[in-house]
């Protein structure tokens, strides 16, 4: 960092910044708002829409700020008549063709279009032609729509495709009034990122499909929270009307978590909150379901519990999108109530050596890492994750580390990849051969003259870092992970120390999951519980008989065809969730409503350990109540009352029990969250014992 | 008032204090001297005594809370003089942990109830000052509601299932509870109230036949939910405290939280019988803070509402005070007036009273065809109305009895206590703000401001019925110069532009949305103006931040001040003679509450 900061003067104040600075950002840091339509922080600057020109002293003409860098000694005007006749002119200009949408555009109220014309621009239209007309809107996408008439020109969604998401399917055609934002020929918007260029768009130019018409922004209510689509943790905003519905959702900038953008599958995946709920309690009655009081299903589902509990016949799994607080509370009436050692988050196999990934990952010897540390990092590993498909906002911070920074980046995968094409390398490796190429991998790193054919590679991973690793899950569910975990010590050994490994996980609390000790565990009577997918096979054989299930995620991935023979096998299944699983064959014995992420208050843990908080932003539907204050009622009803009866006594009583999030209060999480200590991810977890 | 006058007093200022005094000049705005806290009584006694103009009528002193500035509260203090026809702005400065400030109340008596309600609103202490307590709240109220950190929504209602979490605020504190935040309010004399309650109290049973009695909350003479406390000896007043704060319905505090369109609404509802005289000063104070002038048209269609407002809002007095001391007739022929007035308020804007049709930048829309005519047709007949109801009262000899010599305050008395109107006029002061400090072309009419000589409850009737009549010739005088031409003025960024451009052109589209569903912007200021209304001086103080909020909206209000002199005005008088005072200073609770 130069500690030489370059000294000038905007509309008579005085500023000092960093050389290099653009001038518009130079402003802004003394409070000066400069008004912006094609300038983006996160873009390369193009100069395109005028809307920044200021008054340099010395330039004949005015200057465009968004790409001026600051120089020692600069006078600027922002607010002087110039400028200001400028900025009428150009807005006149960009008015010219606008079309009269306003009342009809999704972006009204919320539109930088209307806000500068107010501040800045002519109170009268002076043209008396007729505008320019297309077809409109266009679908050029499954989620966006384009009106090309609305759209000032000012690039960013095509600089978004180009600079940040690398997916180039838009494109500028034609010149002069005839100029057009469109896709190629036989090519839709169908980034999974596409959406966001619905939040750059400055004008109602392009908007969601999904959400188009939800409401005018006054209206709405806007929460914090985080979405739940994976195990980033972007940080979201949920916009809500009435109290009652969520209409869409909009990013909220985290630097730790997503950078400030978001995926389209999280963006737009927000219809299970209002649709197919579940949203009264429903218990079996001749071989039907049928709504019934609270006291009721607690009644008949703690009964259940209880006698197989007793029995040693009972399995629990609960879904890794649950709050922490959820997954605590459960655990906590899993271990101390009903003694039941069968717990897990996820009915897919898992190697017993890798349950926890990342603790997986520290016994190798890497230093568990951030998601931020992928853009610092000179060279970036993937090992058996698909971050396209899997993790698409960590897509984009490796592809800005690889296209912006200059990092290098290595594929170790079965296939190539679409992050491939921004790869140094790919390394594939064969199904089942998956150690011993890793194996080969870090030898090559160690020593040249053994790089049986990856010189390159170990070359390039010999330079300096610092490295960064991503771990896939994938890895953890190869029955070869132990042999794959000696392989990776070796890699860890070979790349040195100071390389950092972030474990990427499927969903967006298996963190928060396996902190809390959600799988099975040792217990000192009945030995080892039963992992997820052996309490399946021990209902097909009827060693298990009952099961309580929360959510569908845990059954989601796992065999279909063995969740069957499980599902008819079982004598009783007691359901927990937000919406009763459509391919659930049996009925359940009961079935409480649980609240989603959208309708209380509570915590995820993204995939490296942040713990963040989500806000309620709507009223819960239906009869439906929080998972925790559910576990609560059923603990009451077994006998054993818990002591902690708001989300903040659950989440301290969580912290404490809990090594990893010693030393984290409610209140400070703030909206940011906080990151959790990683380094004791090794240590098992108190509620484990009982 | 100009700035540069407010500057030429500022510079003697300097002269006298020093540094301790320096200029405030908000954009838009007339200027005013900001002074030490600690010389905030010798700076008043100069302003009263001194000053070139000699301040004498004191207008009020309001705060404004800017939460996170350091320091917090400003205390504008606005005076007036009644000879030199001018006012000025004055200000100090006090700030957290524990505001406070020497009162005036001594320098200027009509201090004493703004004092009151800027502690019970904001909680800042007036040392000195003989009855501290609040005003418009509950006795027992905790917190201060004005107060940017109190939040607007109010308490939370007590119900069976919450019933044991919620401390109903009215109750008495618990013993050891500090509901003023940790201050000895007894460190003050023992109020009033409470010498009076405990006065009462012992003198019940002495046989003297002194008791205190109730007169209102609910009292058809009292004009509105008003209580007074009444010690009497017999039938005669030995002394009065009112108590008000019953139809307190935080108009300055919603004010805050709405845009200024919609704020222009809750004006209708203060002194809710002069709606258009409330918006009529609201506009102008906004109009002052933008820097907007309305067209001529506007102006002079304001004049004549307001003057009609003004004989509507003296005919509902006139007829409930003739009701109240038995005059039972004049009651159905004042409002049988009224009424046409009424007619002509819904025939322009579609309401009958709480019209908001002055608003800033003019008028909501042009009058429409049959208002001119129906206008005429008023103006023909008033005059001989009026008559007629002079006819049943002037020399009546009863009405006579009842209201000459009765509920009399002096000149002296009234100017210092800030009472204002044909309160104040009929004890002789001639002060009318559309004379003193003409607005909306007020000093291009021919107009007599009638006044009385013996400040009591006839020159008062004598006043107000004679300032019908010259309403009556003002607004013959403004209808012959009404001139086609716009209602409103052309400046699109305040006023939205006709519906019929809104298809045509992108720049209208995109102001009348923003400006329909934002509001207006108004630029960092302040605006004040004041203006007359049938009650007396009706003043808007609005500070603008440049958001379409205003962040403070201070609401100055005839009836507020003039109901602090009432307890003067009946000292010795019978019970029969308070009903005839109460209703001779014609207040409207509305806007003493807000």
């Amino acid at each position: 960092m130069s500690e030489e900061l370059v000294t000038l003067t905007i509309d008579g104040v005085t500023v000092r910044t960093a050389p290099g600075t653009l001038l518009v950002e130079a402003a802004a840091q003394a409070g000066i708002l400069i008004p912006v339509y094609c300038y983006h922080p996160k873009l390369a600057p193009v100069g395109a829409c005028r809307m920044c020109l200021v008054e340099v002293e010395g330039a004949p003409k005015l200057i465009a700020s968004c790409t001026t860098p600051v120089r020692e000694g600069m006078v600027v005007y922002t607010d002087n008549q110039r400028v200001r006749k400028a900025r009428e002119g150009i807005l006149e200009f960009l008015l010219v063709h606008h079309p009269l949408d306003c009342p009809v555009c999704d972006k009204g109220g919320e539109c930088p279009l209307q806000d500068f014309t107010y501040q800045f621009g002519p109170s009268r239209s002076r043209f008396r032609y007729p505008k320019r007309h297309w077809d409109k809107p266009l679908q050029i996408g499954p989620n966006i729509l384009l009106d090309r008439e609305r759209c000032i020109m000012c690039f960013r969604c095509v600089r978004f495709c180009e600079e940040i998401s690398h997916h180039r399917q838009l494109g500028v055609f034609q010149r002069g009034n005839n100029q057009e934002i469109g896709t190629f020929p036989g090519q839709p918007f169908d980034s999974r990122f596409a959406g966001n260029t619905i939040e750059l768009c400055p004008v109602g130019a392009l908007t969601g499909a999904p959400t188009r018409f939800f409401g005018r922004t006054w209206e709405i209510g806007h929460t914090p929270s985080v979405c739940t689509g994976c195990s980033t943790g972007c940080n979201i905003r949920v916009d809500s009307r009435h109290g009652s519905e969520v209409v869409r959702l909009w990013s909220r900038e985290n630097p730790a978590t997503d950078d400030g953008w978001l995926c389209d599958p999280g963006r737009f995946g927000y219809g299970f909150v209002n649709d197919g709920r579940l949203e009264e309690p429903l218990v079996e009655s001749d071989g039907q379901c049928v709504p019934a009081t609270w006291q009721q299903a607690i009644a008949r589902a703690g009964a259940v519990l209880e006698q197989h509990a007793k029995a040693g016949t009972l399995g629990i799994l609960t879904s890794p999108r649950m709050t922490s607080e959820e997954l605590f509370s459960v655990s906590k009436l899993a271990r101390t109530v009903l003694k039941v050692p069968h717990l897990d988050h996820t009915a897919r196999y898992v190697h017993p050596a890798a349950v926890d990934l990342r603790a997986f990952a520290a016994s190798a010897g890497f230093t568990p890492g951030t998601l931020r540390d992928i853009q610092d990092a000179r060279q970036i590993i993937t090992i058996g994750v698909d971050l396209s498909r899997e993790q698409p906002v960590t897509d984009l911070r490796v592809k800005k580390a690889v296209t912006q920074k200059g990092a290098e980046l290595v594929v170790v995968d079965a296939e190539e990849l679409e992050l491939s094409a921004f790869a140094r390398h790919t390394v594939l490796w064969q199904p089942g051969d998956e150690a011993a190429t890793v194996m080969s991998l870090a030898n090559a790193v160690a020593s040249p003259s053994e790089a049986n054919g990856m010189q390159a590679v170990g070359e390039l991973l010999r330079q300096e870092g610092p490295k960064v690793v991503l771990l896939g899950w994938r890895v953890g569910e190869s029955p070869d992970a132990e042999r794959i975990g000696e392989s990776l010590a070796a890699l860890a050994q070979a790349l040195g120390p100071g390389t950092r490994c972030v474990t990427i996980l499927r969903h967006c609390n298996s963190r928060g999951a396996l902190d809390l000790g959600v799988h099975p565990a040792e217990d000192p009577v009945s030995g080892r519980g039963m992992s997820g997918e052996e309490m399946l096979r021990a209902a097909c054989e009827g060693r298990i008989r009952a099961l309580w299930l929360l959510g569908e995620e845990p059954l989601q991935d796992a065999d279909p065809d063995l969740v069957r023979r499980a599902m008819e096998n079982l004598e009783a299944l007691v359901f927990q969730g937000w919406s009763l699983p459509s391919w659930l064959e049996r009925v359940p014995d009961a079935a409480l409503p649980s609240t989603t992420f959208a309708e209380m208050d509570g915590t995820f843990t993204n995939t490296h350990g942040r713990v963040q908080r989500i806000f309620r932003a709507i009223r819960p539907k239906g009869k439906s109540r929080p998972g925790w204050e559910i576990v609560n009622d059923l603990a009451q009803a077994l006998g054993h009352p818990f002591d902690s009866r708001t989300v903040e006594a659950v989440f301290e009583e969580m912290c404490a029990a809990t090594p990893a999030y010693r030393g984290l209060s409610w209140n400070s999480l703030g909206v940011a969250g906080r990151e959790s200590q990683a380094d004791s991810a090794a240590a098992a977890p108190a509620a484990a014992q009982g | 008032m100009e700035f540069e006058q407010t500057r030429r007093i500022f510079e003697k200022a300097r002269e006298r204090f020093g540094e301790d005094v320096s200029l405030s000049d908000r954009p838009n705005g007339e200027g005013s001297i900001v002074v030490e806290p600690s010389l905030i009584r010798d700076f008043t006694r100069w302003v009263r005594d001194e000053a070139e103009g000699s301040f004498d009528f004191f207008g009020e002193v309001c705060a404004t809370d800017f939460l996170g500035r350091s320091p917090r509260f400003d205390l504008t203090y606005t005076v007036y003089s009644t000879t030199a026809n001018r006012h000025l702005h004055y200000k100090t400065r006090v700030d957290d942990p524990d505001p406070q400030v020497d009162s005036v109340v001594d320098i200027f008596p009509g201090a004493g109830w703004h004092e009151r309600e800027i502690f019970d609103m904001f909680g800042v202490r007036f040392h000195g000052h003989p009855d501290l307590r609040r005003i418009l709240m509950p006795e027992h109220w905790r917190g201060h509601p004005l107060r940017k950190d109190y939040p607007l929504g109010g308490e939370e209602v007590q119900f069976s299932s919450n019933f044991a979490d919620i401390t109903p605020q009215t109750l008495p504190p618990a013993p050891g509870e500090d509901i003023f935040l940790g201050w000895d309010v007894l460190e003050t004399q023992p109020s009033s109230y409470t010498q009076l309650l405990e006065s009462g109290a012992e003198l019940e049973h002495d046989g003297e036949g002194r008791m205190v009695i109730n007169m209102g909350p609910q009292h058809p003479s009292t004009h509105g939910v008003l209580r007074l406390l009444l010690e009497l000896d017999g039938e005669n007043v030995v002394k009065a405290v009112p108590d008000i704060g019953f139809l307190h319905t935080g108009i300055e505090k919603t004010g805050e939280s709405l845009n200024y369109q919609q704020a222009l609404t809750l004006t209708d509802r203060m002194d809710y019988l002069s709606p258009m005289g409330n918006n009529l000063a609201f506009s102008l104070s906004v109009e002052r803070l933008i820097g907007l002038e309305p067209p001529e048209r506007a102006t002079i269609l304001r004049v004549i509402f307001a003057e009609l407002t003004r004989i509507q809002s003296h005919l509902v007095w006139l007829g409930t005070h003739a009701l109240d001391l038995g005059a039972m007739s004049a009651f159905f022929y004042c409002f049988r007036e009224r009424d046409q007035i009424l007619d002509m308020f819904e025939m322009v804007s579609g309401v009958r009273m709480m019209t908001s049709y002055i608003c800033p930048g003019g008028l909501r829309e042009d009058v429409t065809d049959d208002f001119v005519p129906a206008l005429e047709r008023f103006l023909k007949v008033f005059p001989d109305r009026l008559g007629e109801y002079e006819t049943l009262l002037t020399r009546n000899p009863i009405w006579l009895e009842r209201t000459q010599g009765v509920g009399k305050i002096s000149a002296e008395d009234a100017v210092a206590y800030g009472v204002s109107g044909a309160s104040l006029r009929g004890s002789g002061v001639r002060w009318d703000v559309r004379k003193a400090e003409p607005y909306c072309g007020y000093d291009t009419y021919d107009f007599e401001v009638p006044v009385g000589t013996n400040g009591d409850v006839y020159d008062r009737y004598l006043c107000r019925i004679e300032e019908m009549r010259q309403s009556h010739r003002i607004i013959r005088q403004a209808l012959s110069r009404l001139q086609p031409g716009p209602v409103q003025a052309e400046e699109r960024k305040v006023v939205p532009p006709p519906k019929s451009e809104i298809g045509q052109s992108m720049e209208s589209l995109i102001h009348h949305f923003l400006i329909t569903t934002i509001g207006f912007v108004a630029p960092p200021g302040e605006g004040h103006v004041p203006t007359e209304t049938g009650r007396g001086l009706l003043s808007f103080y609005i500070v603008g931040d440049g958001s379409p909020k205003p962040y403070r909206m201070r609401a100055r209000t005839p009836s507020f001040a003039n109901l602090q002199a009432l307890p003067r005005m009946l000292e010795g008088c019978l019970v029969a003679d308070a009903v005839a005072t109460i209703g001779s200073i014609d207040i409207v609770l509305g806007e003493i509450d807000r």
